[in-house]
């Protein structure tokens, strides 16, 4: 099991076994990398932080960090740093011995220590900030000094465990940009745990989907929003419409909408190359803003395009670009996009071609 | 500033460790200077060891007389000092012990914790105070317990037992609990012996002239003195004290008509003492005159030896010419009987 | 999911666990289980249940275990009902000079038990300076307040001594846990007293509970205050019918007996205790959130300033006037015969004087004391830090249990204690009576205040603050230092100062264990009253005070600029 040479977190078969809940993971970080962490609260997110920060030991499985085995080196020797969700700044010391605080116990030169406490200070935005004390800060700045903190010994990984749940969303905004340029200035190879999937979309490199203790899905952010593999990641990121399926034909990529009486076969999906469906069962999926609305019943729209005739909208909701348009067809909720409003109960029929339409298995891949 | 936290919390701490060790060390030179020569352990109550007890003056005369070195250790009252030597049976540590009293000799005896040793000194010492006859225990001091009173409060004094139960005394006596202290437990001996199986009659009657029962004597004395009441239960020596160290002669003893009860106290060697030798030179040196002419300025209680002057202030501590005290076996008997029925009677 | 974090640190603590533990087993748990173990033998030393069968079917058991639930159960609701508003006041409003009331708390921890009554009387007796006030006032030669004496005397005496506690007790947690939701209610048109039945209450009320729990625990405990200003044995307590057993009649088995069923009753009061304790602390944890503790402290209107006043001249005059009592008295002498009093430092000089050596009597005493306080802190601080984060550490099942069991001090007697350590000394031959012992049996006494300090704090720590220290490259010990300990600092400082305060006062195991040469304050002061010298005992106790408050100072004064 050696850890490939690129990578610079490297986990492999980590499980860790309590009563009501097991983590069973494996999943790489290369070097440079700013990777997401994303699922629903007691999905295992922070408990897999806490396992390669150290706070918690692994029942069964390795762990490398830039080639080092880190279960054999106790948590203070990991140099892996850790941004906490409540920030905890030490409130018995000012902002400059909070960021300084690793750096004295490692010993390192003190003129280099005040040198590297400014510079962290200067890159956060908080230059002349040092004897301040943690009470005074808002919370985006206390934010700001937990990162420069767990920064300051330069570790060879940063684990920032939901760091902006506690701030309004303007702020998160600007602030996760920040985090962001940071990190690529100073090329950490980064994990970062969110529940927020645009903040996760919009910053990551790639995006890891947790589900009950194990990983749904991997991949960069496109992937992720585009391909989901599996039911739970497509529910997870974004507006969708699942609607339940059985494959008729895989290799001319049809299927087959089955509920309750009532079936409509010949659906077109997508499958990307190299792929299987493990399960013929499943749900048929596409995001609204790959649909068409047509308000005539004229739907010649070309090859491979699915079409649902005689949709009713019940629903209209405008998201500043357009509209989300909600339909109610043959008993299904079906979630289109529309640039023009719809009066609810007017009859429309939603198309969305196939190339925009996956076949998702309920289980996982 | 906020780095000194710590700074000052271990310069706290570790300074009261070396105290500790400090003392420790001193322990040890003590110990091992001790080491050279006999040392007599000696358990006595609290306040014949402290600095006014007599105490001090006598392990000082001691020491310096035969060059044996004495460790007396206090340990709480009289009872608590007995039981201490009781639950060292197997394995004792004192060689002497001082203040087994007529109330808890039969105690001592009966626990087989002393060895009999009779004093040559006891010839001057009247038979009427050999209160054991086996000899396990060297009387060497004695007292009475009385009521004392307040001449300025008490317009008509009582002069029998039977008085202090007119209501002109009501809520104007204080007793101390015969539970929890010797006095106490002497009083009701004392009932016991004037008015025999009616003593609890006599109870009855004289509770709505209780103020209160303490648990000790040192409170109940306390009261008496800071006025809360005129009539106190305490030792016919008590107002020597006062004429003594404060030039007042306002609290008197009452003298009774039906005899006082009377308080020996006496010491002993213990069982299994390793030190026999010098704990009957100690013994014999208690009924010194050196001692004797010390203890009753010091422990308040009369000499056992008579030929000892008294102090002038005892002519306020008068002798009874009738005493009384309840034998061992009785004691042995009914101990718990009469303290079960006197609980009974008084928590009615 | 639970951050087992403290495994890391789990090296030194547990070191420091060890260490109370190694401590509390020879010298508490083993001495008390060698006493209470004769409950169930003969003197024959067979096993036999006849002491509890005979105890049970006993009336008079029963009836004294009444009265002491009783009284203690009325004591216990008195000092509530006074310290209620106390605690109102202390935790709404901004005001100086609350560390005096801080101070004033531990007064009855560190006053030996006879000059609490003492002063109580010196202030409240018959002869006392409120009756001869009102006497001459009136004109009368009788004394128009009899209030002493009875059992109204013990439940006043028990309320004002412990009506501190339900101040700061109650008060730290409201300031906690205060909000808005009170202001919510009154602009939703309820009236004052409803939204305190229907808010307030309910939100305080673990922290209400919690200092009645620990009231009536010391209320029960209660031994001198009853017997002497009951005025006798009409009301008797278990505690009483234990010292008779063990002291006067040398029934090991059944004081062993009686202890039990104390022990029994007291574990119940303490659990209770412990449990509203942890509700506490969970409360807290949910109130911070929503508002910072200095915007709620708000200073008084015109009107509530004139009520706090009042309160706090009644109140502070019920507490401290015996107290004061007891320090006028120690400056009062009186002229030859004649009976009147005028001031002298006469006592004081003669305490000065006493001893012939190079050190008076009265200074070694309190050096002795003051080093054996210090000693005792040093080693019951470290023990209850250790023993706190064992308890964290331990599943919570087991954690209540041990809590349980190292807050068992407080409520085993003295007397029980003390024979523990001569049976002890009986089978330990080498067992010397010296004053590591006493430094020891100190230690075990105080340890519970300084466990009830420290426990909550540390379990109110955000353990994320060690996580991040131990992954910025502290190893578990500088974590301890330089994180844990400074953030514990404030509960250690007042729990070191419950400690100290009650070392200072201590007489009970002193007096068992003290060999000649050690004289302590509280030893002096007992010396002192033993041969009639009260005036003087009253000075000492004065010096006793003077320290306390001296000792609260100097904390106060770490705690603001440490």
């Amino acid at each position: 099991m050696n850890p490939e040479k690129n990578y610079g977190l490297d986990l492999r078969g980590i499980k860790k076994i309590y009563s009501d809940f097991i983590l069973d993971i494996t999943f790489s970080v290369q070097r440079g990398e700013f990777v997401s962490l994303v699922g629903p609260s007691g999905c295992g997110k922070t408990t897999t932080l806490s396992v390669i920060s150290g706070l918690l030991e692994p029942d069964e499985g390795t762990m490398y960090l830039n080639r080092r085995n880190l279960l054999t080196v106790p948590i203070w020797d990991r140099a892996i740093g850790f941004v906490f969700q409540d920030y905890a700044l030490f409130p018995h010391m000012n902002i400059e011995r909070n960021i300084s605080y690793g750096l004295k116990v490692k010993k390192i030169e003190k003129s280099k220590t005040i040198s590297r406490t400014n510079t962290l200070l200067d890159t956060i935005g908080l230059c002349g900030y040092n004897k301040r004390l943690t009470d005074d800060l808002s919370g985006g700045e206390k934010q700001r000094v937990a990162l420069a903190r767990a920064l300051a010994p330069n570790p060879e990984l940063l684990l920032l465990d939901e760091p902006l749940s506690a701030l309004d969303a303007q702020l998160r905004q600007s602030l996760r940009n920040e985090i962001r340029r940071i990190q690529k200035d100073l090329a950490v190879t980064t994990l970062y745990v969110t529940h927020d999937q645009e903040e996760a979309l919009s910053i990551s490199d790639r995006i890891i989907i947790m589900n009950n203790g194990s990983i749904e899905q991997i991949g960069t952010p496109e992937e992720i929003y585009s391909f989901p593999k599996t039911r739970f990641s497509a529910e997870f990121f974004g507006k969708s419409t699942l609607l339940p399926a059985i494959i008729n034909d895989s290799d001319s990529c049809t299927c087959t909408i089955q509920h309750n009486e009532y079936t409509q076969s010949s659906m077109h999906y997508f499958q990307a190359q190299n792929t299987t469906v493990e399960s013929a069962e499943g749900c048929f999926f596409f995001r609204p803003e790959n649909t068409k609305i047509f308000t005539t019943s004229d739907t010649n729209s070309g090859q491979n395009s699915n079409i649902f005739p005689n949709a009713k909208v019940t629903g209209c909701e405008y998201n500043g670009t357009g509209y989300f348009i909600e339909c109610s067809w043959k008993g299904f909720s079906l979630l289109a996009f529309s640039k023009i409003k719809l009066v609810p109960g007017s009859l429309v029929s939603v198309s969305v071609h196939g190339s925009n339409c996956l076949f998702v298995s309920d289980e996982k891949i | 500033m906020k780095k000194n936290t710590f700074f000052v919390l271990t310069v706290i701490f570790l300074l009261s460790f070396a105290a500790v060790f400090g003392t420790g060390s001193r322990e040890a030179e003590n110990s091992s200077v001790n080491t050279e020569q006999t040392e007599l352990t000696i358990y006595a109550y609290d306040s014949f060891v402290s600095e006014w007890g007599p105490g001090p003056f006598i392990i000082e005369s001691f020491e310096n007389k035969t060059g044996i070195n004495v460790n007396m250790i206090s340990s709480g009252d009289s009872g608590q000092v007995l039981q201490k030597v009781i639950l060292e049976k197997n394995n004792p540590k004192a060689d002497c012990i001082i203040g087994i009293d007529n109330n808890l000799l039969y105690r001592a005896l009966k626990e087989e914790i002393l060895l009999p040793y009779k004093s040559p000194a006891l010839d001057s010492v009247p038979t009427s105070l050999h209160f054991d006859p086996t000899y396990h225990i060297t009387p060497y001091d004695y007292g009475f317990f009385a009521f004392i009173y307040n001449t300025e409060k008490v317009v008509n004094k009582p002069v029998s037992l039977s008085d202090l139960l007119s209501p002109e005394y009501k809520k104007r006596i204080i007793i101390m609990d015969p539970r929890t202290s010797s006095p106490g437990l002497g009083f009701l001996h004392w009932t016991v012996a004037v008015f025999q199986d009616q003593y609890l009659d006599f109870w009855e009657q004289l509770k709505p002239n209780l103020l209160t029962i303490t648990d000790g004597w040192d409170t109940g004395y306390g009261l008496f003195t800071a006025g809360e009441a005129p009539i106190v239960l305490s030792y016919t020596t008590s107002p020597a004290y006062h004429v003594e160290y404060e030039d007042t002669n306002r609290y008197q003893a009452l003298m009774f008509d039906d005899g006082h009860y009377l308080q020996i106290e006496g010491a002993g060697i213990v069982q299994g003492s390793k030190n026999i030798e010098a704990a009957k030179l100690f013994i014999d040196f208690l009924l010194s005159k050196t001692v004797q002419e010390k203890l009753p300025l010091t422990n308040w209680m009369y000499p056992v030896v008579d030929t000892v002057i008294l102090p002038e202030s005892y002519n306020y501590a008068p002798k009874p010419d009738l005493q009384l005290y309840l034998p061992a076996d009785d004691i042995a008997l009914h101990l718990d009987e009469r303290l079960a029925e006197w609980t009974k009677l008084m928590s009615k | 999911m639970t951050l087992r974090f403290r495994d890391g640190t789990f090296r030194f603590t547990s070191f420091l666990a060890y260490f109370g533990i190694i401590l509390l087993v020879p010298l508490f748990f083993l001495p008390v289980f060698m006493v209470l173990r004769q409950a169930f033998v003969d003197d024959a030393n067979n096993f036999s249940l006849a002491i509890f069968t005979s105890l049970l079917r006993s009336s008079y058991i029963w009836r004294i275990t009444g009265f002491t639930t009783l009284q203690a159960l009325l004591s216990t609701i008195l000092a509530i009902a006074i310290g209620l508003p106390g605690a109102y006041i202390l935790s709404q409003f901004s005001f100086k000079g609350k560390f005096i009331i801080r101070a004033v708390s531990t007064v009855p921890f560190v006053l030996p038990p006879i000059i609490v009554v003492l002063g109580f009387v010196i202030f409240y007796g018959n002869n006392g300076f409120l009756n001869n006030f009102l006497m001459s006032i009136f004109k009368t030669s009788e004394p128009p307040l009899k209030i002493l004496y009875s059992l109204k005397a013990i439940i006043l005496a028990h309320g004002f001594y412990n009506f501190p506690i339900c101040i700061s007790l109650v008060a730290g947690y409201w300031e906690q846990v205060s909000d808005n939701s009170e202001l919510a209610s009154y602009t939703m048109g309820a009236k004052k007293l409803k939204t305190f039945l229907s808010i307030t209450l309910p939100k305080i009320y673990p922290a209400i509970l919690s200092s009645a729990a620990l009231i009536f625990l010391f209320c029960f405990t209660s031994f001198a205050i009853i017997l002497v200003l009951g005025g006798g044995p009409w009301f008797s307590t278990i505690e009483v019918e234990i010292y008779r057993q063990a002291r006067v009649s040398f029934n090991l088995h059944s004081a062993a007996g009686l202890a039990i069923i104390s022990i029994v009753i007291s574990s119940v009061i303490l659990m209770i205790y412990l449990l509203s304790q942890k509700r506490m602390m969970g409360n807290i944890a949910g109130y911070k959130k929503s508002v910072s503790r200095k915007s709620i402290s708000i200073k008084p209107a015109a009107v509530g300033s004139i009520l706090i006043g009042i309160y706090i001249a009644i109140a502070g005059l019920f507490v401290t006037a015996p107290i004061i009592s007891v320090i006028f008295r120690s400056f009062q002498s009186q002229l030859t015969r004649a009976g009147s009093t005028y001031l002298s430092l006469k006592w004081y000089q003669q305490l000065f004087n006493i001893g012939q050596g190079a050190l008076s009597l009265t200074a070694s005493a309190f050096s002795n004391s003051i080093l054996i306080a210090l000693s005792a802190a040093a080693i019951a601080v470290p023990a209850a830090i250790g023993l706190s984060y064992f308890i964290l550490t331990i599943n919570p099942r087991k954690s209540y249990i041990s809590e349980l069991l190292f807050m068992l001090p407080l409520a085993v007697s003295s007397v029980i204690l003390g024979l523990g350590y001569y049976l002890l000394s009986n089978i330990a031959g080498n067992l010397s009576i010296n004053r590591l012992l006493i430094v020891s049996a100190h230690a075990i006494i105080t340890l519970p205040f300084i466990l009830r300090a420290v426990m909550p704090a540390l379990r109110n720590m955000r353990q994320s603050y060690s996580s991040a220290a131990l992954s910025l490259g502290a190893r578990p010990v500088r974590v301890f230092f330089s994180i844990e300990l400074p953030l514990l600092k404030n509960a250690i400082i007042s729990g070191s100062v419950f400690a100290i305060a009650i070392s200072l006062g201590e007489i009970n195991a002193t007096l068992i264990l003290a060999d000649e040469q050690t004289i302590t304050i509280p030893l002096l002061l007992y010396r002192l009253i033993g041969s009639y010298n009260f005036y003087a005992a009253c000075a000492v106790g004065t010096l006793l005070v003077a320290m306390c408050i001296l000792l609260f100072s100097v904390f106060e004064y770490l705690r603001e600029k440490l």
